[in-house]
């Protein structure tokens, strides 16, 4: 079942119904069932496949639980007898315990993802290297939103470890929240303790009708977005990307641009439809963007960009990683060697660096993955940082205010361009791929490349095209602008006059039907975060 | 509360009818209007349902390959045979049945003739563009919604292309009133204008000025049969079960193509033998009708206006016998 499909659409429309018709209490099993159907629509090995890795970690949690509950037992039976010594002991053993039940479940876990992902494609590379028949995991199914229920519920597990929140009994609660159908496909990453008393709330809120019409706006947004922009862009950036070979000059530079707003339209088209049905279920879903583009640095993109990727990482990966003894000891050696700077940067870098290589590595275990959204990240941060200084004391000599337009316009240029540089890496079916298309883009600029792209990409009225694109990328800008002063767009509207508001929704219904990338014309592809 | 709810309904009713009105109002422009050379179809549908009623005696039927051969204005002028080509680029056989209801609506023939060129082809040969050329052009009919199911294979899709083209045509923004750029004979202009088009294609013939030469030489062609699909044999039993309702004569003709092979040719005979229809393959005439490669053809399926000529002149014989 296709998001943009009129299926979802009703899917949606009758879990509505029966999520109103059944008692607060019990709608999360109406919830539970939509989950299911809809996980079903697109894979019944997959289901069996999420179904047992939630029971895994439910099992998991549960046991985790049991330890800290059997510490907190022995605390109270022989907190006042025992001394501080045996105390410390008894809680590492406790401890102890729980992180082998922590460290199994996730190592299974990420075990069923790394076969189910990785070890194909590795398989085959290593097969093709030393000349070897290696089992490339053929028929291994790949479960819908694999990469995005396995990190939501190794997060579950490891908040039971941390105390943030007590284990569930209930196993279907913990499939919910594994597989919640607005979030398995492609995020965001929800926290158990965020989205799951949302979920299973016991209290019966009934929306206004505002509150409809603003979700229902929110989600006609992101059909906007997905239809209006980034199917009408996919063509060309297809096009560019898959024949490379044939593109060239400016022909390049439009398929790199095109891919650039298609891939934000793309996703955060997908996150506004998914936050708008949230809405209607009474769950606020987390935000995954936060006007990007309009970053100061690499690392503020970042903060903006997949805002639930990077913090799930951040929190998991990288501050345990901080956290680790091997860092621990390496800071240590450090700071009697080369000093106390040396000995908080040097274990920061590393830990960024595991973690960007990670973050590309979660998109996919190919290296253009791994270069173009993982370790270039990190080049830029870490440049970003060590070339701070410098930059501060240029602005000062300069009198540069970073907080005035033209600088920060500067600066989102700057950060768009290298994101849309990395992307070519991050798009492109191999990094040779990349580098010869960044070599053909350099090549003999000529304005007759771009009407070999679209004649190439059988898309006709090529000078309507471009300015429609244009307008695409004006409004995402002013709308973005707006976003970024505070003003809700929605908002804005629902204090509007009747009349005004009905010309908005008629001019975003027509916008829908006459430029939506929809019929047989168009094959309408999935949502891109969908494949990851 | 009364007061609230009603306001709330009176701005469900307005906005509900705003949508519509603003619908039907911009569907028009969507619409295709196929007005270009060798994709005329609103051109042709236009004249066959401006003449006035019974004022036709021979109506033929088929796609490109027959308005191009079929020079119905010869017939008329030369022959005083008053015919009239009703067909369409990229018209099928399991599409004639549905050209052939509408246009007896308010014709009654003498005689049909049907050229066969797309009787081997499945409804799901049919591309979006050619469907577009065989139904965008003609009235809103149960007939038609009827067709569309048959073709498109589902009845959703045949009332969205009947009832609400805007959503089946919407992407046509990027062509609409756009000279020179245009695809697959999609249109250039907005709106239709039928005066721009009076006697541009007489009768529905439609010369094809370009000559190419062919390597034209069917005798020494492809012998082996091929099966006609099932949706083209149950057209031809429709189209037979129409005439024989009306007494009208029936006759099924091949023109000359470098294309057609002596297997597809025979596959056809079988098949209409078999139903007591009549057939003539201008193909086997060739010798008789003078078909030259050098100067009768403009690419392997179409002959040139040299071509339809010798195929004219031949069919009047024939209509007149």
């Amino acid at each position: 079942m296709k998001i943009t499909s009129v299926a979802f659409l009703g899917f949606v429309l009758a879990a509505l119904i029966v999520f109103r018709l059944f008692p607060a209490g019990k709608r999360w099993w109406v919830l539970l069932a939509a989950s299911a159907v809809f996980y079903l629509t697109h894979s019944v090995g997959g289901f069996f496949v999420m179904l047992l890795t939630a029971l895994l970690i439910w099992f998991a949690a549960l046991r985790v639980q049991k330890k800290k509950d059997g510490f907190s037992l022995w605390l109270r039976e022989n907190g006042e007898t025992a001394d501080r010594e045996t105390k410390k002991e008894k809680k590492e053993f406790y401890r102890k315990k729980q992180k082998r039940i922590v460290a199994a479940a996730t190592g299974i876990t990420l075990g069923i993802l790394f076969l189910c992902k990785y070890y194909g494609v590795y398989a085959s590379g290593l097969g093709d290297l030393f000349h070897i028949k290696l089992w490339t995991a053929e028929g291994i199914l790949l479960p819908l939103g694999i990469s995005y229920y396995s990190f939501q519920l190794i997060g579950y597990l490891v908040d039971v470890h941390r105390g943030v929140t007590d284990a569930e009994r209930n196993p279907l609660k913990v499939i919910l929240f594994g597989g919640f159908f607005l979030s398995v496909m492609q995020g965001p990453f929800c926290r158990w303790d965020a989205l799951t008393p949302q979920l299973c709330a016991e209290n019966d809120r009934k929306l206004t009708f505002d509150e409809y019409r603003s979700a229902v706006l929110k989600i006609v947004g992101g059909y906007i977005k997905k239809l209006c922009v980034a199917d009408q862009f996919a063509p060309i950036a297809d096009e560019v990307f898959m024949n490379y070979t044939q593109h060239k000059g400016f022909g390049t530079v439009l398929g790199v641009v095109c891919f650039a707003v298609r891939l934000y339209a793309d996703f955060s088209g997908y996150m506004d439809i998914i936050i708008g049905v949230g809405q209607l279920f009474g769950v606020e879903m987390p935000e995954n963007f936060r006007q990007p583009f309009f970053s100061n640095n690499m690392a503020e993109f970042w903060q903006r960009w997949h805002i639930t990727l990077g913090a799930w990482l951040r929190d998991y990966v990288f501050y345990p990683i901080l956290k680790s003894n091997a860092f621990k000891k390496m800071g240590k050696a450090l700071s009697a060697k080369a000093g106390a700077n040396a000995a908080r940067t040097i274990p920061t870098y590393l830990g960024l660096l595991i973690l960007w290589t990670l973050i590309g590595l979660w998109h996919g275990p190919e290296l253009h993955y791994v270069f173009g959204v993982g370790i270039l990240q990190f080049v830029y941060i870490f440049l970003g940082e060590i070339t701070r200084p410098v930059f501060t004391k240029i602005d000062r000599l300069l009198h540069l205010d970073g907080r005035k337009l033209p600088l920060r316009i500067i600066r989102s240029l700057r950060c768009t361009l290298l994101m849309m540089f990395a992307w070519i890496f991050f798009n492109a079916s191999s990094v040779s791929a990349a580098l010869e298309m960044l070599k053909n883009m350099f090549a003999q600029p000529k304005p007759g490349q771009v009407t070999s792209v679209f004649l190439a990409a059988g898309v006709d009225g090529q000078m309507r095209t471009l300015i429609w694109f244009a307008v695409c990328i004006a409004l995402t800008v002013a709308v973005d602008v707006l976003h970024e002063k505070g003003i809700s767009l929605r908002e804005f509207l629902s204090r509007k006059p009747y009349p005004v508001r009905l010309a908005v929704y008629l001019l975003l219904a027509f916008a829908l039907i006459i430029f939506g990338a929809y019929g047989g014309r168009f094959s309408t592809g999935d949502f891109i975060y969908t494949g990851f | 509360m009364k007061k609230k709810r009603f306001r709330l309904f009176i701005k469900v009713v307005a906005a509900l009818v705003s949508f519509w009105a603003v619908f039907f109002l911009i569907q028009p422009f969507f619409v295709p209007k196929f007005i270009q050379y060798e994709a005329e179809s609103t051109v042709f549908a236009h004249s066959f349902f401006a003449l006035p009623e019974n004022s036709v005696d021979v109506l033929f039927f088929g796609s490109s390959e027959m308005y191009c051969a079929v020079d119905s204005d010869r017939l008329y002028s030369k022959y005083g045979v008053n015919a009239w080509n009703f067909g369409s680029a990229g018209q099928t056989m399991a599409v004639t049945p549905y050209y052939l209801y509408e246009a007896l609506k308010t014709q009654s023939p003498q005689t049909v003739a049907v050229e066969v060129g797309g009787i081997f082809y499945k409804n799901s040969d049919l591309d979006a563009s050619e469907i577009a050329w065989n139904y965008a052009p003609m009235p809103l009919t149960k007939e038609k919604i009827a067709s569309l199911e048959q073709v498109l294979g589902s009845k959703t899709k045949a009332h969205l292309h009947a009832f609400f083209p805007l959503l089946v045509y919407h992407d046509r923004w990027r062509v609409l009133n756009h000279q020179g750029d245009s695809d697959a004979g999609f249109d250039i202009d907005y709106v239709f204008h039928p005066e721009k088009y009076d006697g541009l294609y007489p009768r529905g013939f439609s010369a094809y000025q370009n000559i190419h030469q062919q390597n034209y030489d069917f005798a020494h062609s492809d012998t082996a049969l091929k099966e006609i699909p099932e949706e083209s044999r149950n057209a031809v039993d429709a189209i037979a079960e129409a005439c024989r309702r009306q007494n009208i004569r029936l006759l099924f003709f091949r023109s000359p193509a470098v294309v057609w092979t002596r297997g597809e040719s025979e596959s056809v005979r079988r098949f209409m033998e078999g139903r007591g229809l009549e057939f003539i393959d201008l193909n086997d005439r060739a010798d008789e009708l003078s078909v030259s490669g050098k100067t009768d053809f403009c690419d392997g399926k179409h002959v040139s206006l040299f071509g339809a000529v010798k195929v004219t002149d031949f069919l009047a014989k024939i209509l007149s016998a």
